[in-house]
């Protein structure tokens, strides 16, 4: 837990494994992110039963839930990159914990949901 | 916790205007965008869950003029940041420094993104 605190939340001591992880995480988003605007968006303004019976499919959750904890696992790399050009000492550390935490939330809560809706 | 003596980033208003430093500084604005994007698709996903009365509230705001400008800008977002992303890869891979090929290149997302974004929305599925 330690490790894992010291690579994610303070990367200016960990600044190669914050890079291999952000390069690792886009180009994994490269191919996946396309897939999400060209399948999502035939369903994002479609009616409740036809995104449900899209998003209960095994194949389709587990990539949609793939796709959605990388995307929020780059964005916070990001955020942290733009916290830490411009804020330093304990706001700088405030703010890194607090987008952690909600992005965390986010995963948790959208990938519980993806699983409610599909077993 | 001790302050860093470590100088902060240079504040925007000190580049020139050039379309490397533009697109450089796009690329951000974008990867900001896209936070809020990604939030509106995961609670898209969030509602789904809660049921239908809570994703027919959604959905219409969704569909609203304001829905529709931030899905709009959202996937401009998306093709801009992927496309320039892929830009940055070629260079971590040490391809594509010079001048030239930083300017081609940058011509070439830019047009892209503008084209791929059209494309995406004059599909009739997405006008619904």
């Amino acid at each position: 837990m330690k490790e894992l605190e010291n690579i994610y939340l303070d990367h200016g001591r960990n600044g190669s494994k914050h890079w291999i992880a952000q390069r690792l995480s886009a180009i994994l988003l490269t191919p996946l992110s396309l897939w999400l605007i060209a399948d999502g968006s035939n369903y994002i303004y479609k009616e409740y039963s036809t995104a449900v019976q899209w998003i209960s499919k095994p194949f389709i959750a587990t990539l949609l839930g793939a796709t959605l904890t990388l995307f929020l696992f780059h964005s916070y790399l990001g955020i942290v990159v733009i916290v830490e050009d411009y804020s330093r000492g304990l706001l700088r550390h405030i703010l890194i914990r607090t987008t952690a935490s909600i992005f965390l939330l986010t995963a948790i809560a959208s990938i519980g949901s993806i699983v409610m809706l599909s077993f | 916790m001790r302050a860093s003596p470590r100088p902060l980033s240079p504040h925007l208003q000190v580049y020139r205007f050039q379309v490397t430093s533009v697109m450089s500084i796009a690329h951000r604005i974008t990867g900001i965008f896209l936070v809020v994007g990604v939030m509106m698709i995961a609670l898209w996903i969030i509602t789904l869950a809660l049921g239908l009365e809570f994703f027919g509230l959604y959905q219409q705001w969704l569909t609203s003029a304001v829905g529709r400008f931030l899905l709009f800008s959202w996937s401009f977002s998306m093709f801009y940041h992927l496309f320039n992303g892929i830009r940055h890869l070629f260079w971590d891979a040490g391809w594509g420094y010079g001048l030239k090929h930083a300017y081609v290149t940058g011509w070439i997302v830019i047009t892209a993104s503008f084209v791929f974004t059209g494309f995406l929305w004059l599909t009739p599925i997405f006008m619904d």
